[in-house]
């Protein structure tokens, strides 16, 4: 046994323990029954800085070995009981510790049969008593740089797999991303669709705004919405419409919602009116700026969305979305509700555009209209009194022809064509005038079947009757409903010529009367249909185009309505609604003066 | 005594030409001014027994002329003509007195027998 000398200790064995951190260090197991040759043992390979375990029996190294994996075992070969060779056997037959390097301690002068034996047990190698320190450190230092190696070998293939899992894992991470991406952008387009149809087929941003909000709501998650208007009067955004999924119990905060305003700046709303940008809300019970927080714990909202509808010099409002849960911002899904933001503008423009164009459209004809009935009234009144005068002559030259019966005749004409003028100034003349109507019930069955005993149909045209058993009473003015049939019956006939069927039907609808008259004729072209109710508007040859526009005035004063359908080449269809009389006191009661 | 003198006031020619030849068959006196000023003048120089008046004539319209005239002969009859719903000046002359209103187109016949009436009527 020597003692360690630190100061020869060559710097090797220094750079092993170097590299080493604490827990990089393999343990030896030291194994004699000499308490002094262990603590020999120590002291020298001390140095290697490893962790040294000390066994004085067999039996104790033996459950060493079961604990722990060691670098090399130095193995003592002459001990009371079980000597080395047969703790070595032992040590061999176990899994752990099957290739564990055992380098036998023997005195000198072994002979060569017991090394042979200890070779053939498994030895590596053998150290001879006493030692000398540099070769015990030399042969020790070797297995524990073979076993650190190992270690080494072991762990990079560790870290290699866990390399690779992570990989995988990676692998998988990104596709799902892809897979997110995907679907956001088919939800994406899905939204964007429809949303476009929404607006397409809408007329209003009040008819688009529910379907807006389920569409975007399902689509994307949303349970609750709101859209918020600019008054530009009094500067605020006013809540104009609210929409929940019907599953969601959201009472309190519709109403709170519609009751409120906000100014620009405060609250969700407010704050993307003023900076024009969409907002996204991870949860409205932490945000420092959102009033209505208690509500929104209430109904269970957390999340929340908010983007400007944009049009091209203002902002016209926002829209504003919630979820149950907490959201974190999402920024492709804000673009993707910013993008449709602009299109609610544009929707909103284009609208505009087509109202006022509309309108002004309207307005021309209106005023065209006026003018015509205008100069139309004038221009009959002043026919009235040479008209007056001819009147006077022509029964002037009537007392003063006794007897000849040509020129009688042809003051009979005269007086006849006087009085179809008078007819035509009265109706020109009283267009633009109100509507006095006398209302009391009337049989819409008697007055049609009245009128239509005093027309004279042409012998290849049939009349079809289809009238409703319920005798339909209506609440009308007599005269003037008489009119009206007279009207539609007559342009039926003038719509078929010769031949044909006329087909008339009353009917009690939605309590309502309903009468519709329909011809088999030439039909009315698309092109026309819009403007037959137009006063002056005709196609006939004769008459100056105010029978239908007469017509659908005294129905509509009647808080009716007269429609029309046409099929080319199939006929036409006037159908008109006037108001029911429901009670016995209607019926029999007396007149009702309506203007 | 027979009452046969009627005053016809219209400012169209037309109009007073025709009714005085029907109103002169039937064995009436006319005369005939265009407008009230010359109606004014005829009846504070001749003897009128009943008036035929347009409502609607430049100047003084058939209205204003037949209050003048009231305050002149506050017993002769007036029928007024209108071609025009004025309902304001018709319901004035109405209730001021005028014997008829009639609405043109008016009826020959119908007013050759208004006047025969008017003029039998008058007469003591």
């Amino acid at each position: 046994m020597q003692p360690s000398e630190p100061d020869t200790e060559p710097d090797d064995w220094h750079c092993v323990g170097a590299t080493m951190t604490h827990e990089d260090k393999c343990h030896i197991l030291l194994v004699d029954d000499q308490p002094e040759n262990l603590i020999a043992l120590e002291s020298v390979l001390a140095r290697l800085d490893q962790h040294l375990v000390k066994a004085n029996s067999c039996r104790q190294a033996l459950r060493y070995v079961l604990e722990q994996d060691f670098a090399v075992i130095l193995l003592d070969v002459r001990m009371p009981g079980m000597d080395g060779f047969e703790t070595a056997t032992l040590i061999r037959t176990r899994e752990r510790s099957k290739h564990v390097p055992i380098i036998f301690l023997t005195a000198l002068g072994t002979n060569e049969a017991e090394m042979i034996r200890g070779y053939s047990l498994g030895a590596v190698d053998y150290l001879f008593k006493p030692f000398i320190p540099e070769v015990l450190i030399s042969k020790v230092a070797v297995f524990v740089d073979l076993f650190q190696m190992r270690e080494q070998v072991r762990q990079q293939a560790q870290d290699l797999s866990t390399t690779n899992q992570h990989l995988e894992q990676e692998i998988i991470e990104r596709k799902r991303a892809e897979m997110e991406i995907a679907h956001l952008q088919l939800l994406t387009r899905q939204v964007h669709l429809t949303a476009t149809r929404v607006l397409d087929e809408s007329n209003t941003l009040a008819d688009a705004t529910p379907k807006l909000f389920q569409a975007i709501g399902e689509c994307a998650g949303w349970v609750f919405g709101a859209m918020w208007g600019v008054d530009s009067e009094r500067h605020l955004l006013r809540c104009e419409e609210v929409w929940h999924l019907p599953s969601v119990e959201a009472s309190e905060f519709a109403a709170a919602s519609r009751l409120r305003t906000f100014e620009p700046g405060s609250g969700l709303p407010g704050r993307v009116w003023a900076s024009g940008e969409p907002c996204w809300i991870s949860n409205v019970l932490t945000d420092t700026d959102f009033p209505r927080n208690t509500i929104a714990a209430k109904a269970g909202l957390h999340g929340a969305m908010c983007f400007p509808i944009r049009l091209k010099n203002e902002i016209y409002g926002v829209m504003e979305f919630f979820s149950h849960e907490i959201r974190p911002p999402d920024p492709p899904h804000l673009k993707m509700m910013a993008e449709i933001g602009h299109k609610i503008g544009r929707f909103i423009e284009r609208r505009r555009a087509e109202e006022a164009l509309q309108q002004a459209r309207e307005s021309v004809l209106e005023s065209k209209h006026a003018t015509m009935l205008q100069v139309a009234a004038s221009v009959a009144h002043e026919l009235r009194n040479p008209l007056g005068v001819i009147r006077n002559s022509a029964y002037y030259l009537r007392s003063k022809i006794h007897g000849d019966d040509k020129l009688t005749r042809h003051l009979e004409i005269i007086d006849q064509e006087i009085r179809a003028s008078d007819q035509l100034i009265d109706q020109l003349a009283n267009f633009h005038k109100p509507i006095r109507l006398s209302l009391a019930p009337v049989d819409v069955n008697a007055e049609i079947d009245d009128v239509l005993s005093t027309v004279i149909f042409p012998p290849a045209m049939a009349v079809v009757r289809h009238m409703s058993d319920n005798v339909p009473i209506a609440i009308a003015d007599k005269d003037h409903l008489r009119r009206v049939f007279i009207n539609l019956v007559r342009n039926a006939l003038d719509a078929m010529e010769e031949e044909g069927e006329l087909q008339v039907r009353t009917d009690i609808c939605n309590e309502t009367v309903r009468v519709s008259i329909a011809d088999t004729g030439t039909g009315i072209p698309p092109k026309v249909l819009p403007r037959i109710f137009d006063p002056f508007f005709t196609t006939k040859a004769k008459g100056i185009g105010l029978g239908l526009a007469i017509s659908k005035r005294i129905i509509e004063h009647h808080g009716g309505q007269l429609v029309v359908q046409s099929e080319l080449c199939h006929g036409t269809t006037f159908t008109m609604t006037l108001p029911q009389a429901k009670s016995h006191i209607e019926r029999h009661g007396g007149h009702h003066e309506k203007e | 005594m027979k009452k046969n003198k009627v005053l016809i006031v219209d400012d169209q020619p037309g109009m007073t030409e025709t009714l005085a030849d029907i109103l002169q068959d039937k064995g009436c006196e006319v005369a005939m001014a265009a407008n009230g000023v010359q109606a004014l003048q005829h009846v504070a120089t001749h003897t009128v027994d009943m008036v035929l008046m347009d409502v609607i004539m430049p100047g003084m319209n058939g209205v204003e002329t037949f209050r003048a005239l009231k305050r002149v002969s506050p017993h002769t009859p007036v029928v007024m003509m209108t071609g025009y719903q004025v309902a304001h000046l018709v319901q004035d002359a109405m209730e001021e007195g005028s014997v008829a209103v009639l609405q043109k187109p008016v009826d020959p016949g119908l007013l050759v027998g208004i006047v025969l009436n008017t003029l039998l009527s008058g007469e003591a």
